[in-house]
């Protein structure tokens, strides 16, 4: 029986180092290409593509890409990218796709289409009744229906101002408001699902208002709130906290290889320990 | 009995690399699958209004002058918009008291343009309405404040005084048309 659950056990240990470092693998390739996409891709011009002029801007068949330019499409297109993104051709009059055939996992993007998305604000010497809007376009490529998650991480320190300062979180292309409250009560995750067949792209246009009531008194006087604004995609984990502290994402992963990598090496040791004595 | 003890230690340390490894795994997928982005630092802040009337000094002292009908004082004093925006601003008396506060006429003037005109008791109160003029930011306004001992008054004004504190409120002018000061 002994000799049995150890077989056993043996067949799950290879089998999850395998799928480990498989999974590791991947994950590397993942953050290398973030990386070079980065840092490379700031803006190119791929000449002579036909594309498809499409008008649908919140669904976007990748197929299209390759199809005839039917009405009026220029015949070059522009790959875009801002320092995050990757590359993306350019639809005239419509919505950028990736310029790739294939969806490996899901991703989000920031994309500039307009001059001032994405910026975050800088909103100072706000008075009762101001109100300030800032547009945001996530782009989700996705190969399964996911729900896109939005949340405000407030600093700390502007829990004061938090108490009067309003938010209203639109989707104005859905016509959806998702929010419309005080900083302090918005709810950990905004969500917005967004469904799926095959390999899609879904631009996501948000509208973010921030606006002061006109009964706000003179105690909220020069006061100041600085918050993260965090879009994700995944069932069941919160979303990152940012509140100046360094990412801890990368330090976890990285914790995680070393440990594998210690367990494996000790694993390698007690197998051969383990023929010797068998022998 | 030494073989059947090693075993066991085999099989817990077995155990617990597979309980290390799948966790690993969990970890390590969620990584790869879970896609998020940011925009750091949204910072919002709020303005302030804040007004500096005369550096808080009264603008006339208890003694400076023996008040006897038909005598006219003059004072200067400024106003100071220190806020952070465009203000509205009012002035207005508090505190009054004594038996020259409906007797004594009060005139305060912007150069030679009348803000405010009445007896010391007319002008008590936050009632007041705003002076017509802004303060922009920065901004200090010299102003010039008149009492007038009327003539007319009869010998039932002896001895009597008046004090009075002088006040100035100020609400800014942003998203504020009507100059409403609450």
């Amino acid at each position: 029986m002994g000799t049995g659950t150890q077989k056993k056990l043996k067949t799950a240990i290879i089998v999850l180092t395998v799928l480990l470092f498989v999974s590791l693998a991947a994950l590397a390739a993942v953050l290398i290409q973030d990386y070079i996409s980065a840092k490379y891709s700031k803006r190119a011009i791929v000449p002579d593509n036909i594309l498809n002029d499409s008008t649908n801007s919140s669904h976007i068949d990748h197929t299209g890409i390759s199809a005839e330019g039917s009405q009026g499409a220029p015949p070059t297109a522009a790959v875009y990218a801002s320092a995050l993104d990757g590359a993306y051709l350019l639809l005239p009059g419509g919505s950028p796709v990736p310029a790739r055939d294939e969806v490996v996992a899901t991703t989000l993007t920031l994309f500039n289409l307009n001059p001032g998305d994405n910026a975050p604000f800088q909103v100072g010497n706000m008075f009762p009744g101001d109100a300030v809007t800032q547009y945001y376009r996530v782009r989700v490529c996705h190969s399964q229906s996911v729900i896109l998650r939005f949340n405000a991480d407030i600093h700390t320190g502007g829990e004061l101002l938090a108490e009067v300062l309003k938010c209203r979180i639109d989707l104005p292309e859905a016509g959806l408001t998702l929010y419309d409250g005080l900083m302090k009560d918005m709810p950990d995750a905004l969500e917005h699902p967004l469904p799926a067949e095959g390999n899609t792209t879904d631009d996501v246009y948000y509208e973010i208002t921030a606006y002061l009531d006109t009964s706000v008194d003179n105690a909220y006087m020069r006061l100041s709130l600085t918050a993260d604004f965090n879009w994700w995609v995944e069932e069941g984990l919160a979303p990152p906290h940012t509140d100046g502290a360094p990412a801890v994402l990368p330090w976890v992963l990285m914790a995680v290889a070393v440990t594998s990598l210690i367990l494996i090496i000790l694993l390698r040791k007690r197998l051969r320990e383990g023929c010797e004595d068998d022998a | 009995m030494r073989k059947t003890a090693r075993t066991s230690r085999r099989l817990f340390g077995g155990v617990i690399a597979v309980i290390v490894l799948a966790l690993c795994l969990c970890v390590a997928t969620g990584a790869l699958v879970w896609a998020s982005v940011s925009v750091g630092n949204n910072i919002f802040q709020t303005g302030m209004v804040d007004i500096n009337l005369n550096n808080g000094a009264p603008v006339i002292q208890e003694h400076e002058f023996l008040f006897e009908p038909g005598i006219t004082v003059e004072k200067d004093f400024f106003i100071e918009n220190n806020s952070t925006f465009d203000v509205y601003y009012k002035l207005y008396f508090d505190n009054v008291e004594g038996g020259l506060a409906d007797v004594m006429e009060i005139t305060i003037f912007n150069g030679e343009t009348i803000l405010y005109c009445g007896t010391a008791a007319e002008l008590a109160g936050e009632d007041m309405a705003a002076a017509d003029d802004t303060l922009l930011v920065g901004e200090r306004r010299d102003l010039r404040i008149r009492f007038y001992f009327p003539h007319e008054t009869g010998n039932f004004t002896q001895g009597l005084g008046l004090s009075f504190d002088l006040c100035a409120t100020a609400v800014q002018t942003k998203n504020n048309p009507d100059r409403l000061f609450d």
